[in-house]
């Protein structure tokens, strides 16, 4: 059973090359018209992560979390300096919040990503609100 | 007597984008572009065993949408901040329709709310974004 004790979990740190092909097939999958774009676009660390993670899944089994009882409650990108096509990314992930509401049908697990470019530059704050449904 | 909600935004967004039904295809397609496997949205026996009736969109895909018809409007440089709600979950077939409207603006920000919502107008995703004004003012013509 998840605790609020993981508060300041450390997730493995990923680092992550921003690929321009991979930006491409994104943006063409969410039907853009200008694909070729070479700045990332404004939800894409999100995806970054688990895509260049070992385990795309830590995030969730680290704290053993079911899967299937997962839902994402809230997302939100705080950005400081643009991520580009050849950047490499180092993401780091944190625990900072476990809460219940409902009477405990609800537990809520807040994680906050600080993405860093390969200049040393804070670049962004990623944080997602997952919600476990009891 | 004036109308709250009506007080509280204006009638017309200045930021519209609608996107096509979203099919099986469409979160197979995302499923892979964005590195998020999750089976609940692509494998309808996982699906199942979770107690849902189909697979049902990633909300990170009608982010995605969100971010689309923002990056369309201006230079992704020029946003600040960009967060969501998800409100309810986005069913297979839904047609997203995204828009922004102007919630306030100090002098060097703009403040937009956003909402994504189905062909029904039930609201999906709920969010907010800070943008540079400099950069973004010319986008909204007399906004």
């Amino acid at each position: 059973m998840l605790s609020r004790d993981m508060i300041g979990h450390r997730f493995a740190p990923v680092q992550a090359h921003v690929e321009a092909g991979r930006l491409r097939n994104f943006r063409k999958v969410i039907g853009c018209a200008q694909p070729g774009e070479q700045t990332a676009p404004p939800t894409y660390l999100f995806a970054l992560e688990m895509i260049e993670s070992e385990n795309p899944m830590a995030f969730i089994e680290d704290l053993g979390i079911d899967m299937a009882k997962l839902l994402h409650s809230e997302q939100s990108f705080t950005y400081f300096a643009p991520v580009r096509a050849g950047d490499r990314i180092l993401l780091e992930t944190v625990v900072t919040d476990i809460f219940e509401k409902k009477g405990g049908a609800l537990l809520f697990v807040v994680q906050d990503t600080k993405a860093t470019n390969q200049h040393g530059a804070h670049v962004a704050t990623v944080r997602r609100t997952l919600v476990i449904r009891n | 007597m004036q109308d709250s909600l009506a007080a509280e935004r204006p009638v017309a967004p200045v930021l519209s984008r609608s996107f096509p039904p979203i099919s099986r295809h469409m979160l197979a397609l995302y499923c892979g572009a964005s590195g998020d496997h999750n089976p609940i949205h692509v494998d309808l026996d996982f699906a199942r065993s979770a107690g849902f009736p189909d697979v049902f969109a990633h909300g990170m895909l009608v982010m995605a949408y969100l971010g689309l018809m923002l990056e369309e409007a201006g230079p992704a440089e020029g946003i600040l901040e960009f967060s969501t709600r998800f409100v309810a979950i986005t069913q297979l077939g839904a047609a997203i329709t995204c828009e922004a409207y102007i919630r306030d603006m100090t002098h060097d920000r703009i403040l937009l709310d956003l909402t994504a919502a189905d062909e029904c107008g039930d609201v999906k995703l709920q969010g907010r974004a800070v943008l540079n004004r400099q950069i973004w003012e010319t986008r909204f013509g007399q906004a």
